[in-house]
């Protein structure tokens, strides 16, 4: 995969997470207990960050990083998050995808982002209070510390002891200076990590309160360096961390059990190393400080061992061991002391004494599970049991959501079952819920396993799932399934756990599928088939065009099958072609539609952006504001789905701003003091009505007319005339706005005219309805889709035309007779009513022809007004694909566009509103 | 280009991505008595730090980065290799 797909396929993937959040963290302010919001979450920070590592975007990744820590912080219950702490982390995000706009644009992030990233970061680590990653511990302090600080006394890792010594002494003075426990991790990253994107050196280098680095390779380098793969991870990571426990663990997290994180007190650093001298002045020296010891005066020890060092100094044992006393004297508490005696009968004896227990002077053993080499799981502590995660699964994909958000529950259940070593035996059913589209197999898979640990083990024996997994079943106790052994659950010897493995986590929502292809010597056979596809949508558009061709030529066999007959008086042939084009026009009527169907996206797109705007409105304006939406699930073209978000933008600020009153005047008024605003969404058969509604002061149809009078939208024969409903109307005219004062919430009375013409534009209309004092509500309806319309064509002044099918009421022929003239103006009756007549050739200033004794009227509706316009004859309707007027031609907006006919000739397209207009 | 690959030095700069793991692997082979300048290297990918590691170049510039130095050269073995290969 080549590094610009690799940033494109990043950029996509992140946008998709970004876009998520948002709502997520609107949900999160409402709900800041929600553990499943903060983990949905925490995942899309990581995966964002973990694979923005890929690129050289720093201030991206640092900003991310900084959120993603806020959230561990919010995990572990040390934050909770405000309002304005929210504010915060929807600015980050905004911020984020801006650069994701920019790396897309122009392939780097622009000017300033390292500052704007660096300020970012720096204000959401001041929300844990504290400025540097490493000071997370501190920020704990509050809660955390109450049961840390007493310190773990279980031993760490054996590794430990037996690090240099000045790696010890370094990590002992991080912890010192941190006020932090120590945390010891050993990483074994999965062999095809770097396939998911993941650079285990930078989640290692990233640690909070790293101390001390150490990489080994796991197994021997190969003699011949040509068999060396480089893209096969083999390295095997140790580190020192001066840190809280949870934060490490929760650096760690998407590690899952290729870290084994244990905390431990910074004490057992205290293992003296080097060549005992045996000389028996050191006798001396151990009985002094045996003394001072005994005194229990830490301060007397620490000035005696460092007298001792710098008389005697050097390197070896001894020296060794009156550094660490003068170290552990300075910490002074009673674990230090007890330590410190330790050392003092090994500065004297020259071996430590072979006994942990006088250090283990703290509390109850806070993880009395662990295990001799200190296997602590990543994300220990509050982990929920084996059980209670997938049981956490099988609701979570129970619940109802959006569309595009199922995937990525589905992709994150999956990897949750990766973790539990679970993958082989779940797989078949993700990849039948996938296909289907409903998460039920899962679900029973899931509940089939929750029945009892016997048949799940009997299970998992068949899948050839590592063992440890029936172990996190049947135990179900909080180490069991993180404490696998690492190499057999990420080893992937079971199918499919090559890329359901603990990374899977990580990349949340990413597409899993391409994976498993992407890594290498991979022989596991039975691999899940690719059910989705991610595809460009470029590609989509190219499909469409070449849709639109064929429903062109298929339009010209008509026109061949005239010529035939007509021509060359071949009847046979002209009907032969005409069967033809019958079943061509089938399958291209079905492929048109198929292809139309990949277009649509849900609504829940443009709308997921909505309770973040009304959000920022409510507090801005001061007004407590609900946003309601329904039937987001409504599907449309991706096209008409993106040109929406503008108006609905326009239209909510519009809502909340003019719509909704302040609280006062609301209670005042007997209305609940919080406004409600609703966006409702319907799809019908070929079009979708979007409405947004408030329950705000309404608008008075006497006030807006008066306005539009005083403005000159309207003359004074208008202002008699118009209808309450169509004054309604009148906000959608040009420089029209009713608000007393301009606000900076929403425009200067360009707002909805705006919405007007961007509603139009993809073939919509826009209606609003208002009753004074109780609210508002604008009607949008859509086509389903803009790119094939159906015209009919006709004719006038010798020139083909194509009139929207939509617009056409009907087609009538009349005696030129009853064609009335009043004033100026024609009319005539028709079913009992007075329908002006407008003469085709002369608004579009053709030569008329010569005046029949019937006319042919085209009865049209347009914006509510029907309008009769004579033609010199009608033709056949057909679909065509309008393309936008360009160039010059770009200049008559009496055209809405063109359309190439089968017969090669170019049809214009008329736009009836701005014709109608003219006169 | 944050890897440089000369005649005698393969110079190091900046971050290291996963792609440079490659050429810089075929370098090495080529020149096993190639050199690496790792002075102004900030991170290595781990595909390229795993590179570095099993094939030891002799490092002709360690980096400016004290705590990167502190680990990778260890990890490399440069420091015995660069004394073995002074005289």
């Amino acid at each position: 995969m080549s590094t610009q797909a690799l940033l494109e396929q990043f950029i996509s993937e992140s946008r998709e997470l970004l876009e998520a959040a948002g709502s997520r963290f609107l949900e999160l302010e409402s709900r800041p207990d929600d553990p499943e919001l903060v983990n949905d979450l925490f995942r899309a920070m990581h995966t964002i960050k973990g694979n923005s590592g890929l690129f050289e975007i720093p201030a991206l990744t640092r900003t991310v990083h900084a959120a993603e820590d806020v959230l561990v912080a919010v995990r572990e219950g040390r934050l909770r998050l405000g309002p304005d702490e929210v504010d915060l982390l929807l600015d980050a995000m905004d911020q984020v995808g801006v650069w994701l706009d920019e790396l897309e644009r122009d392939g780097r992030l622009g000017e300033g982002a390292d500052e704007a990233g660096d300020a970012l970061a720096a204000r959401l680590r001041a929300l844990l209070g504290g400025p540097a990653p490493a000071a997370d511990g501190e920020a704990g302090g509050g809660g955390g510390r109450g049961e840390a600080a007493p310190a773990a006394p279980a031993p760490p890792p054996e590794w430990v002891a037996a690090l240099p010594g000045r790696a010890r002494a370094a990590a002992w003075e991080a912890a010192a200076a941190a006020g932090t426990p120590c945390v010891a991790v050993g990483y074994e990253p999965d062999e095809n990590c770097f396939f998911a994107g993941d650079d285990p050196l930078q989640t290692v280098r990233s640690a909070p309160g790293l101390a001390w680095l150490e990489v080994a390779p796991r197994e021997p380098w190969p003699d011949d360096p040509g068999a060396l793969d480089p893209f096969r991870c083999v390295l095997r990571f140790r580190l020192l961390c001066a840190a809280e426990p949870e934060a490490v663990a929760g650096h760690f997290q998407y590690a899952g059990d290729e870290a084994r994180i244990a905390a431990f007190d910074p004490l057992w650093l205290a293992v003296p190393e080097g060549e005992p001298q045996g000389d028996a002045l050191w006798g001396e020296v151990a009985d002094d400080l045996q003394a001072a010891l005994d005194a229990g005066d830490a301060a007397a020890l620490r000035a005696r061992a460092g007298v001792a060092l710098e008389a005697q100094g050097g390197e070896g044992w001894e020296p060794d061991c009156l550094r660490w006393i003068a170290r552990l004297a300075a910490r002074g508490d009673g674990a230090a002391l007890a330590r410190v005696a330790l050392l003092v009968e090994a500065l004297r004896s020259g071996r430590l004494p072979e006994d942990g227990s006088e250090a283990d002077t703290g509390p109850g053993g806070r993880e009395p599970a662990q295990a001799p080499d200190g296997a602590a799981p990543a994300g220990a502590g509050p982990d929920p049991t084996a059980r209670e995660l997938l049981a956490a699964q099988a609701e979570m994909l129970r619940t109802p959501c959006a569309a595009e958000v199922w995937d990525g529950r589905l992709a994150a259940a999956r990897a949750v079952c990766g973790r539990l070593g679970l993958a082989a035996r779940l797989e078949p059913a993700f990849a039948e819920a996938r296909a289907r589209r409903d998460a039920r197999p899962v679900i029973e898979a899931i509940e089939g396993l929750l029945e009892g640990g016997e048949a799940a083990g009997e299970a998992h024996a068949e899948a050839r799932a590592p063992a440890a997994a029936e172990a996190a079943l049947a135990d179900a106790g909080p180490q069991a399934a993180p404490a696998a052994p690492p190499r057999s659950a990420a080893g992937g010897t079971a199918p499919g756990a090559g890329h359901a493995g603990p990374d899977g986590a990580g990349r949340g929502a990413a597409p899993p599928p391409p994976a498993p292809d992407r890594a290498p010597g991979g022989e596991g056979g039975g691999r899940p088939r690719i059910r989705t596809l991610k595809v460009d949508l470029g590609r989509i558009d190219a499909l469409m065009e070449l849709v639109g061709e064929l429903v062109v030529a298929k339009n010209a066999l008509p026109y061949l099958a005239r010529r035939a007959e007509e021509v060359h008086g071949a009847r046979e042939l002209a009907r032969e072609i005409k069967a033809q084009h019958a079943v061509l026009h089938r399958v291209t009527e079905s492929l048109q539609a198929a292809v139309m169907q990949v277009r649509m996206i849900p609504l829940s797109h443009v709308f997921q952006r909505f309770p973040r705007l009304v959000r920022d409105l409510s507090r801005r304006l001061g007004r407590p504001i609900r946003l309601v939406i329904e039937g987001e699930e409504a599907e449309a073209d991706k096209n008409v789905v993106e040109d929406l978000a503008e108006p609905l933008v326009h239209l909510i600020r519009n809502a909340c701003d003019h719509g909704i009153e302040p609280p006062e005047e609301r209670e005042a008024a007997g209305k609940p003091r919080e406004g409600t605003v609703r966006l409702r969404a319907e799809a019908h058969d070929d079009h979708v009505t979007i409405e947004v509604s408030d329950d705000g002061r309404g608008m008075d149809p006497a006030v807006l007319r008066r306005k539009a009078y005083e403005k000159g939208i309207i003359s004074e024969a208008e202002l008699e005339a118009l209808d309450d409903q169509a004054a309604l109307q009148l906000v959608f005219a040009p420089g029209f706005s009713t608000a007393e004062r301009v606000s900076d919430v929403s425009g200067r009375g360009v707002g909805m005219d705006a919405v007007r013409a961007m509603v139009r534009r993809v073939g919509g209309e826009v209606r609003v309805r208002s009753t004074p004092g109780a609210g508002t509500t604008v009607r949008l309806v859509l086509p389903l889709s803009v790119a094939v319309s159906q015209v009919m064509i006709v004719e006038a002044g010798g020139q083909h035309f194509g009139v929207p099918v939509e617009l056409i009421r009907e087609t009538v022929r009349v005696p030129a007779g009853e064609i009335h003239r009043v004033k100026d103006r024609e009319a005539v009756v028709l079913r009992d009513r007075l329908v002006p007549v407008h003469r085709l050739h002369r608004l579009l200033g053709l030569e008329e022809g010569e005046r029949p004794e019937e006319e042919a009227l085209l009865v049209v509706r347009v914006d509510g007004e029907t309008a009769a316009l004579v033609v010199d004859r009608f033709h056949e309707g057909v679909d065509v694909i309008q393309k936008p007027l360009e160039g010059v031609m770009a200049r008559f907006t009496i055209y809405s566009g063109t359309a190439l006919l089968g017969d090669g000739r170019v049809l214009l397209i008329l736009n009836l509103r701005e014709l109608l207009r003219c006169p | 280009m944050p890897v440089k690959l000369g005649k005698k030095v393969a110079t190091l700069e900046g971050v290291c991505a996963v792609e440079e793991a490659e050429p810089l692997l075929a370098w090495l082979r080529e020149h096993p008595r190639g050199r690496v300048n790792l002075a102004r290297l900030e991170h290595p990918h781990t595909a390229v730090l795993q590179v570095l590691m099993a094939l030891g170049p002799a490092v002709s510039a360690p980096p400016k980065d004290r705590e990167l130095a502190a680990w990778l050269l260890p990890a490399m073995g440069a420091g015995e290799r660069e004394e073995a290969a002074a005289p």
